[in-house]
């Protein structure tokens, strides 16, 4: 009884926890409820006839997971793989079925707990990323850190659609 | 074969052959068994060759559970299993 | 009652699971006896399986289809005696019954502790007055036969076994089977108390003591007779119970009645373990619930990629006795993921007799005359692929039945035999199974479908297509609307779901016709989904695998087959034109090759074949296949992935959809080329 208890309160704060990093020299935040896991870049398999950011697959303990290159995605350029290039997997709900994703990020930060008074909305103008893509600027030790939206990020729709012309396929 | 479901119930799941040759090892795996279930459940669905030997110790096991004051369910029944036990007369005596 | 609820609905699952086996049995026997007759063993078997439902669920106390399917199995009882004689309307309101039995079964299972409302019961009622009108015919005749009853004696036998009587080799159980033959047991009871508990019990000792009571015309010496040799070893007592039974006619007519059912419920019993070796063979199978099995073969597929890596390692370190434990490992993996992946495997005849029904009905709603014919129902698939194809096979036949098959009359006029004919083919090639429905119809019409593509804006009217090409079109999307929407084929689902459905299975679907003669509808499918054998090549960084069964050879890319190549479109391959793709053009694979050395593997898939080139060769690998997930479903020409031992992953490529692909240009470049590559 205790344990779940525990658990959650445990919850209640996490909720609120964040977890930041690098693209590009600038800092993103994501809900550290969604990280699966954090691993060592990869060697990844390209997949043709996709958008230039998806990255390819990669294997993850024999679970096969996609990869997006996180910068591109941003339309902030593509990534060089640096010394402190890292995948976060994050897990998406999505058309009623749970994906991983892997994001490709310049290096990890920290954990920063943000609470719903310390936030602010996405600015109109001024940012080098959609707006969309924003959820909302959290405050971290007095400087604002825009904290990600994966549902539109991460949007299946967009993310399969892929680069070649289907028709010329279909058994003609 | 005995699977303990729970901690509390059984699945007794007869040998295919329960005939003559057979039932002694089975009534012996059966009482082992037993011990402290609170339910049984008979799964005669795997039964495929069964006599009188094998027919009245399935009796037995629905005297034994009376006898213990639990409950016992048959869960599967082949119809090697069915016709014996209707040619006896003993389908409602394991229905209560 | 004391079913615990996990107990009750798991045993509630087993009952749908065995009901609908059991029901599928009985639609199976219907059609039988309406293709056959009466003979043989079908009226038992669908009177079986009727009861053997009523039982169950009585057992598990689900009032309304016990007091439905009573009524059924009373019918087809009366039937089964011959004191009725089976119709066409009756075997089509036993079909409806079976489905209405079907529903309940499935309202059961997926409504636990629940009755039916009125909705289904009104359904209930309004066949079960039909099943009743039925019956009421048959009193009438029995009241014929009760008087015949009147030269019968009731005998009440008590037969108390000897403790030894296993032990000299006899089965009690068999005399009271033997004294069926001489008359009808209507009641038999046990004493359960002389068995006893199972703590006291001597197994190997006989304590059965039964009562029997017995409808005959023979004399109580003629009955001693069944127990001659045993005389010693049991005791008997006769008492004439015939003043109760003379009279018949002083009871109510529905109590003889409910006797004479009782009787031959008994009876019946008796005879099945005798005459129904199929059942048998049904039982010995263990009913496993899929998802274990799924476990164990994603857990072998783990291992067996776990083991392409100790393999890639072992290779490295060159210990010859490591080498051989490892080759050791490696065959036996293999021999498991075989028998593993058996497991899975159904035959196909199961879905395809389904089919005998959906023909039957729908030729009825059609008035067409249409004989289905199944071939290699033996042929064993995966389970996963059965299921999944059943909708797109529903669908093309009904298809076939609707638009392909013409009424009796237009055949007729057309000289052809008014009965139409299809044919449901199943059978292994190249590692593939092929599923044909073929027709005798009136095929496909060329300009129609060509006309309606123009219409619909799938294609310009001046699009020059070949005549598979034009086929192919009726899997496009849009291509069956309203027009084509009937009651029977295009509920909402259109030939491009079909497409769609066989696609995600790795497979394809192929249409060959003629027009007045009839069409044939290929559907090709993967053996299994879960692991192939493949053939691992490398283009620029990027691996990919083959599937093995589609590789007939690999050739050396020579200066001479370079010098004769088209514009890398073909070669001449012993005088034969070989269609060309060039992998890394045509997935776009960054930078340059590593050497200029390139070779060809030549692939054959549904009697076609094309080369496809590659840069370095790896030879044969065991893949299990990963599926690449939503994000990538816009892909075409990669099926899937798989991990090598290195822990990189691998594309497999789809090589149907590269083959149709290669195919569409090849005949774009030169008219008509696409038959030049049949190599059959």
């Amino acid at each position: 009884m205790s344990d779940k208890v525990m658990n959650a309160s445990n919850q209640q704060t996490d909720e609120y926890q964040y977890l930041t990093f690098y693209v590009q020299d600038e800092q993103f935040g994501v809900g550290i409820l969604v990280i699966k896991e954090i691993i060592e870049f990869a060697i990844i398999t390209k997949v043709p006839q996709m958008n230039r950011y998806m990255l390819g697959i990669t294997n993850v303990r024999g679970s096969i997971i996609p990869v997006i290159d996180l910068s591109d995605r941003l339309g902030l350029g593509q990534s060089d793989v640096i010394r402190r290039t890292c995948v976060v997997i994050v897990e998406i709900v999505e058309e009623g079925e749970i994906f991983e994703i892997g994001l490709l990020i310049d290096g990890v930060n920290q954990v920063y707990d943000i609470y719903p008074s310390d936030t602010e909305d996405a600015p109109n103008f001024g940012s080098r990323i959609r707006k969309d893509f924003i959820k909302f600027m959290g405050k971290v030790e007095n400087r604002f850190v825009a904290i990600l939206s994966l549902d539109r990020l991460l949007s299946i729709q967009e993310l399969s659609r892929s680069t070649n012309n289907t028709n010329e396929y279909r058994g003609r | 074969m005995i699977t303990i479901d729970t901690e509390s119930s059984i699945i007794i799941s007869p040998p295919e052959e329960l005939v003559i040759r057979t039932v002694e090892g089975f009534v012996k795996e059966v009482q082992a068994a037993l011990s402290d279930a609170k339910s049984i459940f008979l799964n005669l669905i795997g039964v495929i060759e069964i006599d009188s030997a094998g027919f009245q110790v399935l009796i037995a096991i629905k005297n034994e559970a009376t006898k213990r004051g639990i409950p016992l369910k048959i869960i599967g029944m082949s119809s090697e299993a069915d016709e014996i036990i209707a040619l006896y007369g003993a389908q409602s005596f394991f229905e209560n | 009652m004391f079913f615990s609820n996990d107990a009750l609905q798991e045993a509630i699952k087993e009952f749908r699971d065995e009901g609908l086996d059991l029901l599928s049995g009985m639609e199976e026997g219907l059609l039988a006896i309406q293709e056959f007759g009466m003979g043989g063993d079908r009226i038992n078997a669908v009177f079986r399986a009727a009861h053997t439902i009523k039982g169950s669920a009585g057992m598990l106390k689900l009032e309304h289809l016990v007091e439905f399917t009573h009524i059924a199995e009373n019918l087809l009882d009366e039937i089964r005696n011959n004191k009725l004689h089976i119709n066409e309307p009756m075997i089509d309101t036993f079909l409806r019954c079976k489905d209405h039995m079907q529903n309940l079964v499935l309202f059961y299972a997926d409504n636990l502790g629940k009755e039916p409302d009125d909705e289904i019961k009104a359904t209930s009622r309004s066949i079960m007055s039909i099943l009743k009108s039925y019956l009421d015919h048959t009193v009438v005749a029995n009241d014929g036969e009760a008087t015949l009853v009147k030269d019968k004696k009731g005998w009440k036998i008590h037969i108390v076994f000897n403790n030894d009587v296993y032990l000299l080799g006899m089965d009690p159980a068999n005399f009271l089977r033997y004294l069926m033959n001489l008359g009808e047991i209507t009641h038999s009871e046990c004493d359960t108390n002389r068995i006893g508990d199972l703590s006291n019990l001597n197994a190997v000792d006989c304590f059965i003591t039964c009562s029997i009571t017995l409808l005959t015309e023979k004399t109580e010496a003629e009955i001693l007779e069944v127990f001659e040799f045993v005389r010693d070893d049991i005791e008997i007592t006769f008492t004439s119970l015939s003043t109760e039974i003379q009279n018949p006619h002083e009871e109510s007519s529905s109590a003889v009645l409910d006797t004479f059912v009782e009787v031959d419920n008994t009876k019946e019993l008796g005879s099945a373990a005798a005459s129904n070796n199929s059942r048998i063979v049904g039982s010995s199978s263990l009913r496993v619930d899929s998802d274990k099995i799924d476990t164990l073969i994603n857990l072998i597929g783990e291992m067996v990629i776990a083991n392409a890596n100790v393999v890639q390692r072992a290779s490295i370190i060159q210990d010859g006795g490591l080498n051989e434990s490892v080759s050791a490992v490696s065959r036996m993996l293999e021999e498991i993921r075989e028998s593993a992946m058996k497991i899975r495997m159904v035959q196909i005849g199961e879905t395809f007799s389904k089919f005998k029904r959906i023909v039957h009905d729908v030729s009825k709603k059609l008035n067409k005359d249409v004989e289905l014919i199944i071939n290699g129902g033996e042929t064993e698939m995966d389970k996963t692929i059965v299921e999944k194809i059943s909708d797109p096979l529903v669908h093309i036949v009904r298809n076939a039945m609707d638009h392909g098959i013409e009424s009796i009359e237009e055949r007729a006029a057309n000289g052809k035999n008014p009965k139409g004919t299809l044919i449901l083919n199943a059978y292994h090639d190249a590692g593939t199974i092929a599923i044909e429905i073929i027709d005798d119809g009136k095929g496909l019409d060329e300009e129609r479908i060509f006309k309606k593509a123009v219409e619909r804006g799938i294609i310009d009217e001046n699009s020059k297509l070949t005549q598979k090409e034009i086929f192919n079109l009726i899997f496009e999307a849009g291509f069956s609307t309203v027009e084509t929407i009937t009651d029977l084929s295009g509920r909402g689902v259109g030939m491009d779901v079909v497409r769609r459905n066989i696609e995600s299975l790795r497979g394809n679907i192929d249409i060959k016709s003629t027009k007045g003669k009839g069409s044939t509808f290929t559907m090709r499918l993967p053996l299994t989904l879960a692991i192939i054998d493949g053939f691992l090549v490398k283009v620029g960084v990027t691996h990919f695998v083959i599937p093995l069964d589609m590789v007939v050879e690999c050739i050396e890319l020579s200066t001479r087959y370079r010098n004769e190549m088209h514009g890398n479109n073909y070669i001449n391959l012993r005088n034969s034109i070989l269609p060309l793709l060039k992998v890394r053009n045509h997935f776009e694979e960054a930078g340059e090759p590593k050497n200029l050395r390139e070779n060809i593997i030549v692939v054959r898939y549904a009697g076609m074949r094309f080369g496809l080139i590659v840069e370095e060769l790896h030879g044969e690998f065991q893949t299990v296949i990963k599926p690449l997930g939503k994000i990538f479903r816009e892909i075409r020409g990669i099926s899937g992935s798989t991990i090598l031992g290195s822990g990189e992953v691998a594309l497999i490529l789809d090589i149907p959809v590269l083959m149709n692909h290669v195919l569409a240009l090849q005949a774009h470049n030169e008219k008509g080329g696409a038959d030049d590559v049949r190599d059959d």
